[in-house]
């Protein structure tokens, strides 16, 4: 197939069309008009049937090479797909973690045996993964990861506590960063692990966040037995496989969700505020910008650019404390008839500056390697 | 819809800020140029055939509405003292037919139905669309790089037209505040404070990623008040745009301490060059 370089050409269009198409048909009725209403073993089915649904279509592996299952389409393409996607409200899989995170690392990282293995079952959505990096105490430095991995002949002993842990109710793997050299080695004692969750010592609790929801869980490992084969990227090495996997969390995906998700908070907003308040005008040209700055990543990245990646840091720092305003201001437009939904979105929206690198780190991520200012520890 | 600056536009910008680079550097501080300097900027430009940057239509090869905003970003790294950017719309939309090395200028509309007319005081200068040369008020030169008279009389500009000054003035001042972004990192990488650079310091340095941010956003509000789907949203995207980029340069002056209060120290000069073209261009202000 070819590769979109751009979105403005008639192929985007059609792409665009055809997703439009599929979704239309494909999203559950149910869900797409009564989500709300269902009772969590009937969410839980349909995200796990969404799964097999985007397999079953081919969609998995969108950006995967086609060696390994995959499509092989760019970022526009993904960026498109994720944005029809958001748009036409489909479910969000269990397979996500896996098929985002896990399976673009294993590509990168892992060994013909470990992808064998592996990236069959991230694709069907029936190996569901879970995501092992922060700790109680270590959030931001995440190099300051205390669970440890000690080696016991072919294999490792993992004892240690995560947090922060989505879908680990119903993982079946995780992949795991864990201590396996000497403290003072910063950066060069850690080993990510792929960590079967089904067996004895393994703990999951969920945590009730200030919104009410309980999206993520702490999990505790006592004693858990993981054999060498699955070190992934090398003993000693996990550092660099990790900043691969955290890579794939910043981009198109992400981008293309936002923007949905923003959009409609900013109509929502209009709606709330009568059409009368300039802020509303504001907000929906702000999220046109993200729009934009997205497309521009997007491109930039398509075009071989080097430093696509800076307008994606850019993007967290942005989109994260303008949801905030947003959400704000509407808790703010005595709106009645949605007082609920904001008050929702206000405690939820007071994640989005502190998960998957808060606004400070991401503004040290700027000065320090987009600006070349000197470090700042 | 076009996402990414044409790569032609990007050499063309490219060559422009050396050009102006050079100019600023060979004859003193730009800012304070005399007339004779002014002369002299304006000429080099002429020699060069700049002024006809944006003239060939798109459609013939010639720039997009957002190259063209690219090629002005840069201009206003610089903001010489001379009416480039008016006369190259003017050229654009065949005001005047090229090659010419006479200075072109906008009259844009003003509250009250007059319109804002900058550099109406250069020698020899025509304002597009207006028969003769009318009588202009007082130059306020608060902004030496960007002068501007109120003139009681209407503004010919199209709205298309006058869409478009707006996204290039809001480009050029997006330009400014990215120069003063350059300038507050250089300051921060050389100012010793505790024996270490400033731009070492979280609380400083957090400042500079907030003006990266406003820069990045800035240009995607360009594309914004361009190709938007939603008219509606033109306007607004212009606004912010050019509050950004005040808030840009406003954060440098606090980056230079005390250096940024001083005359001496050309951060002043950008301001007012932002603020000067808000005035004429900002929907909400002009």
């Amino acid at each position: 197939m070819v590769v979109l370089s751009s979105f403005g050409s008639p192929d985007a269009a059609a792409y665009r069309a055809t997703l439009d198409e599929w979704f239309a048909t494909n999203v559950p009725e149910v869900w797409r008009n009564d989500r709300r209403s269902l009772d969590e073993e009937a969410v839980v089915a349909l995200r796990r049937d969404w799964d097999r649904t985007l397999y079953d279509a081919g969609w998995a592996g969108l950006t995967w090479p086609t060696r390994f299952g995959g499509r092989g389409a760019g970022p526009v393409e993904e960026y498109l797909f994720y944005e029809a996607s958001a748009r036409h409200h489909a479910p969000e899989g269990f397979g996500r973690v896996g098929r985002l995170l896990v399976g673009p690392t294993l590509l990168v990282h892992g060994t013909d045996e470990q992808r064998e293995r592996f990236l069959p079952g991230i694709l069907t959505g029936e190996q569901v993964w879970c995501q092992g990096f922060s700790e109680p105490g270590a959030g931001s430095d995440l190099a300051a990861v205390a669970t440890r991995a000690a080696r016991d002949g072919d294999r490792f002993v993992v004892s240690g506590q995560k947090t922060w842990t989505s879908f680990a109710k119903w993982a079946g793997w995780c992949v795991l960063l864990a201590r396996t050299g000497p403290a003072e080695a910063r950066h060069h004692n850690l080993t990510m692990l792929l960590v079967d969750m089904d067996q004895p010592g393994v703990t999951v609790r969920p945590i009730k966040q200030i919104s009410g929801m309980s999206e993520f869980s702490e999990t505790f490992f006592d004693e858990v037995v993981v054999p060498a084969e699955n070190v992934l990227g090398g003993v000693d090495n996990g550092w660099r496989a990790a900043m691969t996997l955290l890579t794939s969390e910043r981009g198109a995906v992400e981008g293309a969700n936002k923007y949905v998700e923003l959009l409609e908070d900013a109509q929502l907003l209009g709606h709330c505020l009568q059409g009368t308040d300039e802020r509303a005008a504001r907000f929906l040209t702000l999220v046109e910008a993200l729009r934009w700055q997205v497309m521009r990543a997007i491109e930039s990245q398509s075009a071989g650019d080097a430093h696509w990646f800076h307008k994606m840091s850019v993007l967290k720092l942005y989109w994260s404390e303008l949801w905030q305003d947003m959400t704000a201001a509407g808790l703010g437009s005595g709106c009645a008839e949605h007082r609920d939904q904001w008050r929702f979105k206000y405690l939820s929206s007071r994640a989005s500056t502190i998960y998957s690198g808060t606004s400070e780190i991401q503004r040290n991520i700027i000065a320090e390697r987009v600006l070349g200012l000197p470090r700042s520890r | 819809m076009q996402v990414l600056v044409a790569k032609e536009a990007e050499e063309i910008a490219a060559g422009l800020g050396e050009l102006t680079a050079d100019l600023a550097e060979s004859r003193g501080r730009s800012f304070e140029a005399d007339a004779a300097t002014r002369a002299a900027y304006w000429d080099a430009l002429v020699a060069g055939e700049w002024p006809l940057v944006g003239a060939e239509p798109e459609a013939d090869g010639g720039l997009s509405d957002l190259d063209l905003c690219h090629v002005a970003e840069q201009w206003g790294r610089v903001a010489l003292p001379v009416p480039f950017v008016p006369t190259v719309l003017a050229r654009r939309w065949g005001f005047a037919d090229p090659p010419t090395g006479a200075a072109l200028t906008l009259a844009l509309p003003a509250p009250g139905g007059g319109s804002y007319v900058p550099f109406a005081d250069w020698p020899g200068i025509t304002v597009s669309g207006w028969p003769g040369v009318p009588a202009a008020g007082p130059v306020d030169s608060w902004a030496p790089s960007y002068p501007v008279s109120t003139v009681d009389q209407p503004s010919p500009l199209t709205a298309g037209q006058l869409a478009t000054a707006r996204a290039v003035g809001m480009a050029e001042a997006i330009g400014t505040a990215a120069r003063a972004l350059a300038d507050g990192i250089g300051h921060a990488l050389t100012r010793q404070q505790f024996t270490r650079p400033i731009g070492s310091f979280q609380a400083v340095q957090h400042h500079l990623a907030d003006s990266h941010r406003d820069v990045e956003i800035g240009r995607s509000l360009v594309l914004t008040a361009l190709q938007a789907d939603d008219p509606g949203l033109v306007g607004p995207a212009v606004t912010e745009g050019f509050a950004r980029a005040r808030s840009v340069v406003e954060r440098s002056i606090q980056v230079y301490g005390g250096m940024g209060f001083t005359w001496e120290v050309d951060l002043h000069y950008r301001l007012r060059h932002v603020v000067a073209l808000a005035g004429a261009l900002d929907p909400v202000t002009a």
